[in-house]
């Protein structure tokens, strides 16, 4: 990309930056009591990055209950329906074989065929389904914003507006201040950052 | 808080109706039916060993949980304690079955008349009255070891808050795991499947225990749904009722996929000894036996499948009552065609027998409740189990 042309987009941006706290906490616990913090704070959270699964952060968070449990449903039952379809097509129809005297249409030999493509159908789906909605893709450049989040370390990735002044950046880093962090982070789409 | 629970005259009165219709039936059943019994005897053991299975998983229950360390159960605890309270009480009506069998009173076990019966006489190393007497109050006599042991430690605490007396319970817990590992297996064999004495299935064990597990916890399900509905159990909630509903679904899947193993491996294998047990159940019980083996899946599957049908408590106690008929439907299918043949038919007396040994059961737990707090008081994982909340 020329050298002018980014300078034109930086431009534009400049008009309308928005500003990004990134917040260190040291463990799970330190974790939940400081979001409890910043929700009673009003302070808006946009992600949490954890190493592990933490237990109760989708009910601090207010999280819906994910529907990724239908899209397993519906792709099972379809997969169900095409592998029992498919063996009675090919053992009546396509390709009839005479195996141990039973009859071509043996029901009981098809559960288990039938069975394993309602496991693969859900599983493939919900996979699918969820890299479509955590738009991830095999190959995508991934975004690291500290690799010690897949080590030990938690983050609250919160918003602070467009062009914030100073004194509501300060009630902001307040508030993450008390709330525990142990790190603080503002940084603003020019990618200018400052630790607090 | 957490009132003591009393059997008032509104549980008491359709307790004993159930348990008058139990005895009004074993008395048709024995005097009025000109089979000698034979229908009584197959209806009495029946209903025993059902109970003892579900009396026995309360017991399973707790072990598990105890061993798993986990806390959520804490809460409802004294629930399949109760349960398992009804296995002195089992025993003592199978011991009856096994005292009919010495003085001659009925003919459910083939194997203890040989009569020349060539595999028969080849079996009868394990296969015979004194070995299978001993092998069964063996196992009686363990578990009731183990259940009142558990429950001496369980009162104990709610007197003391030791946590030695935790540790210990633990143990007690880990060793009924071992032993019923054991003897839950052999129990199958002998007191269900040697009914059909020249047929076998090494899955078999398996089998009865996943049917077990699955009508135990629908009892307990029913059980704290009727304890919470009649205001007892304060802090049980819907997450309990959650993971109690998570059990009966996964579990009837589990009994389902074993149901099908030994199915298809019977079928596909088509060896006459093997497949003369199936043969037998198609011809004479056919609606009835692939119709339970649907029923028993698709109700919890579907039923149950949606958090909001675990955590409501009618859907969940609606499901679990289906699948508690669907297994003692199951039991019946075990024993009746080995005994009663095809005639063996869902009669009256059936019904009534199976209502008057519930109504006893229910009764024993019942009591077994009234006897302590409804909740382990001292236990030290009460607070989090009150507090418990499921994952989404």
């Amino acid at each position: 990309m020329p050298a002018t042309q980014k300078m034109t987009s930086f431009n534009n941006t400049t008009m309308t930056q928005a500003t990004y706290i990134k917040a260190y906490y040291r463990d799970a616990d330190a974790l939940k009591r400081g979001l409890e913090h910043l929700k009673a704070n009003g302070v808006e959270i946009l992600d949490v990055l954890t190493p592990f699964p933490v237990h109760g952060l989708d009910r601090i968070l207010g999280y819906r209950r994910s529907w990724i449990g239908r899209v397993g449903f519906i792709a099972g039952a379809v997969g169900a329906i095409t592998g029992f379809y498919f063996q009675t097509w090919i053992f009546t129809k396509s390709y009839p074989l005479n195996i141990g005297g039973k009859p071509f249409l043996s029901v009981p030999s098809f559960v288990p065929v039938t069975f394993e493509l309602s496991v693969l159908f859900a599983a493939f789906a919900m996979v699918i389904a969820f890299l479509i909605r955590s738009k991830l893709s095999p190959g995508q450049a991934p975004i690291i914003h500290n690799e010690r989040i897949t080590d030990d370390l938690f983050m609250v990735l919160a918003g602070a507006g467009v062009n914030p002044t100073e004194a509501t950046l300060a009630d902001l880093i307040g508030f993450f201040k008390d709330s525990g962090a142990e790190g603080i982070l503002v940084k603003d789409d020019l990618n200018t950052a400052k630790n607090y | 808080m957490n009132k003591p629970f009393l059997i008032s005259a509104k549980y008491k009165i359709p307790l004993l109706s159930c348990m008058a219709i139990g005895l009004v039936s074993m008395a048709y059943a024995l005097f009025g039916e000109p089979d000698h019994g034979v229908r009584f005897w197959a209806n009495f053991h029946l209903n025993t060993v059902w109970l003892i299975t579900i009396a026995l998983c309360g017991m399973v229950f707790i072990g598990l949980h105890s061993l798993g360390k986990s806390a959520w159960q804490v809460a409802i605890q004294r629930v399949p304690e109760a349960m398992a309270l009804f296995v002195p009480v089992g025993a003592v009506l199978f011991l009856i079955v096994l005292a009919g069998l010495w003085l001659g009173w009925h003919q459910l076990f083939q194997w203890a008349h040989p009569h020349g019966d060539a595999l028969l006489e080849m079996k009868k190393a394990y296969l015979n009255l004194p070995f299978f007497s001993i092998r069964s109050l063996g196992y009686l006599g363990g578990w009731i070891f183990f259940v009142l042991w558990w429950r001496r430690l369980s009162l104990q605490q709610d007197k003391q808050a030791d946590v030695n007396l935790f540790r210990k319970s633990e143990k007690v817990a880990g060793g009924f795991m071992a032993f019923f590992a054991l003897s839950g297996s052999m129990m199958a064999w002998d007191w269900l499947m040697s009914l059909d004495p020249h047929w076998f299935s090494t899955l078999y064990g398996w089998y009865v225990f996943s049917g077990m597990l699955v009508s135990g916890v629908a009892v307990l399900a029913l059980l704290v749904i009727g304890l919470r509905k009649a205001g007892y159990l304060p802090g049980v909630h819907a997450e309990h009722l959650h993971d109690l509903g998570k059990y009966v679904f996964a579990f009837s899947i589990f009994w389902t996929y074993l149901w099908f193993s030994q199915y298809m491996l019977i079928w596909y294998g088509n060896l006459p000894e093997e497949t003369v047990y199936f043969r037998q159940r198609h011809q004479e019980f056919n609606v009835l036996f692939l119709g339970t083996a649907a029923s028993n899946f698709l109700i919890p599957f579907l039923g149950l499948m949606t958090r909001n049908a675990k955590r409501t408590p009618w859907v969940l106690a609606a499901v679990c009552g289906m699948v508690l008929c669907g297994h003692w439907l199951d039991f019946f299918l075990l024993i009746m065609p080995c005994t009663l043949g095809g005639q063996a038919e869902v009669g009256l007396i059936e019904i009534g027998m199976m209502l008057g040994f519930a109504g006893l059961f229910l009764w024993v737990v019942l009591r077994a409740l009234s006897k302590a707090a409804l909740v382990p008081v001292n236990h030290p994982y009460l607070k989090e189990s009150n507090a418990y909340k499921t994952p989404y």
